[in-house]
């Protein structure tokens, strides 16, 4: 049956009439924004909510704000991007999160190294009472010989959290960050002193290369511990994308380092720069996982794949820019397939009947050829293709015996 | 007193109309694809509204958005209901106030896409 041309075209004056914009008015519609929760951006660290608190429409781009106090918020025109997705984030936001992650991030580094002194008398001086340890043995201070003397250093650096002040082009700036080292120092000396006369036999019967007449021995002139409070002054850190994740690292660091350990001068400002250098070096590197996808599926309502391009940034802020991508929409290359199979009662359509309209989203199942879709177990639709309304191959997946079991009933 | 968000989400409209297309299709959807749908999907006494297919989204430069959608639609005419599938423009306002998402239709344009035997 169809509706009558008159009917049809009283019915679309009708329609225009009551949906037009005067009859519709100015129908404002108030619906609850939803909440977004970051989850924990490192292992440990706790959630944090947000409020969409701002909204603006721009020319091909819809942009929204975002507190973590609710409220209403003043959108400043976010920079034009090419991306699907910017999302900045304030320094006081990103200071946060840093924070969060920073409690998962190690906060301790072991070092150590050698430090030749040429000198040893430098250290002779200093350790005045390790020589008289020698002398105490019987040995004459003038057949002692120094070889080589050299401060083992073993330090730990135990970094605190920092405070983050964000830079141009990526970078940050890490201001007043508490360092505390501890460190073990064995200024040692390898001396050599006139061999034993027993030794001296023993060595003479199997003569070795090079008849050494003296023996070679390590003496420990001291171990120090010193515990030392510094502070890094200032450092700066690049921003990256590392597996999804956002890293910051340790570029260079400015610190004073006054160490009063009670060395030689020259060992100390060595042991100093050495540990300047090892403080930037060691600075762990802070991974931030980025909750973008979180902050998507609420204001989407569907959750995107997300693939992070790129960071920008400039004074007070970071950009991060992303694409996203949706696997519910495949790349639109493939035809209209003509056979429409209901995934859920188990029915297949024609495209065009009536009944197919009421087929779930996500219950339709696209089939091009109708031989498929009934070797595939649906059914025909009462409606359409009522003749196979009872096929049944199930038992078989044989679709040539269904469809002769359904014609002989007919 | 004019308080900055903490994070701004800008996106394109390209990957809205994706979003809303996979929610559609997907049969779920809160956040904007939920609320785009119920400001379209006019329900009242006299008219209603309800959507077919994912709605299409245009941002314009004067701060408003065009939705496209399929709908069927009803209104009553001199206390008879008449029925028809329709091809729906909808310019839409949209603000913040009070913790809530405003919509208001501006303006909304119609094609019949049919109507249905009866
Ligand atoms: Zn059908």
């Amino acid at each position: 049956m169809r509706t009558p041309r008159f009917a049809v075209s009283l019915m679309e004056g009708a329609l225009r009439g009551i949906m037009s914009r005067q009859a519709a008015g100015s129908v404002v519609r108030s619906v609850s924004l939803p909440t977004i929760t970051i989850p924990p951006v490192a292992p440990g660290a706790s959630e944090l909510e947000v409020h969409i608190t701002s909204l603006m429409v721009r020319e091909g781009t819809l942009a929204l704000g975002a507190s973590n106090e609710p409220g209403e918020t003043v959108l400043a025109p976010p920079s034009p991007h090419s991306q699907d997705l910017m999302i900045r984030m304030t320094e006081p936001f990103l200071e946060r999160l840093l924070n969060e992650a920073w409690d998962s991030t190690p906060h301790v580094a072991e070092v150590r190294r050698r430090f030749d002194v040429p000198d040893p008398r430098s250290l002779l001086d200093v350790f005045k009472g390790a020589m008289d340890v020698l002398l105490a043995r019987g040995l004459r201070r003038d057949r002692i010989r120094v070889d080589r003397s050299w401060v083992e250093a073993d330090a730990v650096l135990q970094y605190s959290c920092p405070s983050v002040r964000l830079l141009e082009g990526g970078r940050v700036e890490i201001t007043a960050c508490p360092l505390h080292i501890g460190a073990r120092l064995r200024p040692r000396m390898e001396a050599a002193t006139p061999r034993g006369f027993l030794r001296w036999l023993k060595g003479s019967l199997m003569p070795r290369k090079g008849r050494e007449q003296e023996e070679k021995e390590v003496v420990d002139l001291a171990d120090l511990s010193k515990e030392q409070d510094l502070r890094i002054v200032k450092a700066t850190a690049r921003l990256s994308i590392e597996g999804g994740d956002l890293m910051v690292k340790i570029e260079d660091v400015d610190m004073d380092v006054r160490l009063d350990w009670g060395l030689p001068g020259d060992v100390i400002e060595k042991i100093s720069a050495w540990i300047m250098e090892q403080t930037a070096e060691r600075f762990p590197p802070i991974r931030v996982r980025l909750p973008i996808e979180s902050i998507m599926i609420p204001v989407l309502g569907v959750s995107p794949v997300v693939r992070l391009n790129e960071l920008r940034g400039g004074k007070g802020y970071l950009d991060v820019h992303a694409d996203v991508d949706f696997i519910e929409v495949p790349p639109p290359i493939s035809p209209l397939p003509r056979f429409l199979a209901d995934g859920q009662l188990m029915l297949v359509h024609r495209e065009g009947c009536p009944t197919a309209h009421q087929v779930p989203e996500n219950a339709k199942i696209g089939y091009f050829s109708l031989y498929d879709a009934l070797h595939d177990g649906y059914r025909g639709c009462p409606d359409c293709l009522s003749i196979y309304r009872h096929a049944n191959t199930t038992e078989d997946g044989d679709v040539g015996r269904s469809v002769e079991r359904v014609m002989k009933k007919v | 007193m004019d308080k900055e968000p903490d994070i701004v989400i800008s996106m394109k409209e390209g990957a809205i109309n994706r979003a809303l297309a996979a929610s559609f299709y997907a049969n779920q959807g809160n956040g904007l694809t939920a609320l785009l749908s119920k400001a379209l999907q006019i329900d009242g006494a006299d008219r209603g509204l309800r959507l077919l297919d994912p709605p299409m989204v245009v941002m314009l430069d004067d701060g408003t958005t065009v939705a496209t959608f399929g709908a069927e639609a009803w209104g009553m005419v001199l206390g008879v209901r008449l029925e028809a599938d329709v091809s729906a423009s909808a310019r839409l306002g949209a603000w913040i106030a009070d913790d809530q998402a405003l919509m208001e239709i501006q303006d909304i344009d119609l094609d019949m896409i049919s109507s249905p035997a009866g």
